[in-house]
């Protein structure tokens, strides 16, 4: 294969894979509490080929080597956590976050050796719903739809009694107005701990919405998620949590399709430098017979 | 052997490299902050050319001189096109635009960066870089400003080397009094660091936080080694300065250079070179149907 043909090949492959990552954008740009991925284009390491001390001759501009370069990969798939607007609801369970904040969530995962344990993770998207309690209890605990438990600032999934009105105030209080006795005071049944995001470069993504930190970050956990103090709001800018409200997802069709274009023609020029070098190399063959 | 077999052959080694550079260029049309590639061709050293002694009479010289001849053409240098890319906003606090237009007193540069004296000097125009710290401490410099933030709250590259500031050290977006990251900052035309009120950013060794813009005076003696990074040779350091006040280089946030690779000029230039290398290949099998006439025919009974 020439160099042109790899160079070709290589940079096609980089920009399929911005392809794939505009489609899921666009696949989700409905999708509640989404944000979209970025990614950018860097070029590949070249390599110099020598040239003998005879080649450097009047007139030269560079120093001696031959430089070639080959292709371009994609680097830098980072999410972009700019908010997404604000759309009502009438569901008292669906709540919003306005802010750069993120709630957190318990997860059931399994470990190495298979056995189940709990892992944090982050989520934006607030469409929550109550689940009942192990058989026999009478509490109902507040989870996202897929059923991760929704953490409380004591660390705790956020319980709260059968048969109540939940209201949550823009801190994350959770108060639960019981219906059976509408006289009766309301019980707070937790608050929703929130954390600031201070460094979105370091989160990864699981999948269904939910958002981690790789292991070896672990340690300056509070240097990239930092936990909201609603007592104390320190210097950041406010997070606010509205309930009756869900947010949409951060992505423009307008931007991804722009995007778009501007990839496939790209990917366009390329195919046309890989017909380009294969008739070169067609050329090669034919030279004699 | 007949001569002119190995100048095509020449010829179209020649055109395969520059074939190879323009599609380098199509691949890196997306990519932020590179630089259009040429090759440059340069023709064999010439040869004279002598005929040797051969019916002449008397008086005659032994062998007369013919005149010169070259035998080939090669790819001398891949020299890159270090006009500026278009600006894109990208509205990302950690995108950097470097916009260079360094000017010397008493010379006019042309749009591609070069300016020839009226005794034949040329000038080429200097060009601001961002500098970054490899591992093993050497200096790169660097046009690609998608920056980003490592564990450690250093701001690094995608491919995760830290980019200097003017004291020579790493830029750091930690406080150092509070040990607290710096989220919310902005970065001047200068490249200072400041705050959202304006105020100047300080370091770990008090000095303000400030980007390392290096000025190169000639761009050209830059070897590109990938990944966005430029190295210059041992012995050619002196020609790199960090950047004074009064040279015409902004440092843009939340934006990004494009390339500056023109997708019809690469188009044409990648035809060109198809079709000399088609050329070049014919009169290969020219020389190959003389030959068979030589090796075959000649002394036929």
């Amino acid at each position: 294969m020439n160099h042109s043909m790899i160079n070709a090949s290589v940079s096609m492959h980089a920009l399929q894979q911005k392809i794939d990552l505009i489609a899921n954008n666009i696949a989700n740009a409905n999708t509640t509490g989404y944000k979209r991925r970025e990614a950018s284009f860097q070029d590949v390491l070249t390599s110099v080929n020598p040239q003998p001390r005879a080649f450097q001759r009047e007139g030269r501009l560079s120093p001696l080597g031959f430089n070639l370069g080959w292709g371009a990969r994609l680097v830098h798939a980072g999410t972009n956590l700019s908010q997404g607007s604000l759309v009502a609801s009438d569901n008292p369970l669906d709540v919003a976050i306005e802010g750069n904040g993120l709630f957190e969530v318990s997860v059931n995962t399994l470990d190495a050796n298979g056995q189940p344990v709990r892992r944090t993770a982050w989520t934006r998207n607030g469409a929550f719903e109550l689940s009942p309690g192990p058989a026999g209890s009478d509490t109902m605990y507040l989870t996202t739809k897929d059923g991760h438990f929704v953490v409380g600032t004591d660390n705790n999934p956020i319980a709260v009694p059968e048969n109540s009105r939940i209201e949550i105030d823009e801190n994350g209080l959770v108060m639960a107005y019981s219906n059976a006795d509408k006289t009766a005071p309301p019980v707070p049944a937790g608050q929703m701990k929130l954390v600031r995001v201070i460094r979105p470069q370091l989160l990864s993504r699981l999948g269904d919405n939910l958002y981690t930190i790789p292991q070896e970050a672990e340690v300056n956990r509070e240097q990239i998620l930092q936990t909201v103090d609603q007592a104390a709001p320190g210097n950041g800018d406010p997070i606010k949590v509205r309930q009756r409200f869900l947010e949409q997802s951060n992505v423009s069709l307008a931007d991804e399709m722009s995007e778009l274009m501007v990839i496939q023609r790209a990917f366009q020029l390329n195919s046309r430098a890989i017909t380009s070098s294969d008739m070169m190399m067609n050329a090669a063959n034919n030279l004699r017979g | 052997m007949l001569r002119g077999l190995y100048t095509a052959a020449s010829g179209m080694i020649a055109q395969q490299r520059k074939h190879d550079t323009v599609t380098n260029n199509i691949a890196n049309i997306n990519t932020p902050g590179f630089k259009q590639g040429t090759a440059l061709t340069r023709s064999f050293p010439e040869m004279l050319i002598e005929r040797i002694r051969s019916g002449g009479g008397p008086g005659e010289p032994v062998n007369s001189r013919v005149g010169p001849l070259t035998t080939g053409v090669m790819a001398d240098e891949n020299i890159a096109v270090y006009a500026q890319g278009d600006i894109q906003e990208t509205h990302n606090a950690y995108d950097f635009a470097l916009i260079s237009d360094i000017q010397i007193p008493g010379v006019q540069f042309d749009p591609s960066g070069k300016y020839v004296g009226p005794d034949g000097q040329r000038v080429v125009q200097p060009k601001a870089f961002f500098t970054v710290l490899m591992e093993n401490g050497e200096q790169r410099y660097s046009l690609n400003g998608k920056f980003s933030v490592n564990v450690n709250g250093e701001l690094v590259t995608s491919q995760g080397n830290r980019v200097l500031g003017r004291d020579g050290q790493p830029i750091v977006l930690i406080d150092p009094a509070t040990r607290t990251p710096i989220t919310n900052f902005r970065v001047t035309k200068t490249g200072l660091f400041t705050n959202a009120d304006g105020q100047p950013l300080v370091g770990a060794n008090g000095q303000p936080l400030n980007l390392l813009i290096t000025r190169i005076e000639d761009p050209n003696q830059l070897i590109l080694e990938g990944n966005g990074l430029y190295r210059l040779n041992a012995g050619s350091e002196n020609i790199a300065r960090p950047v004074g006040p009064n040279d015409e280089v902004e440092v843009r946030q939340g934006f990004i250079e494009r390339s500056n690779v023109d997708p019809g000029q690469s188009m044409v230039d990648m035809m060109a070179a198809l079709r000399a290398y088609e050329a070049n290949q014919k009169v290969i099998q020219y020389y190959d149907k003389s030959m068979e006439k030589a090796v075959n025919e000649i002394g036929r009974i």
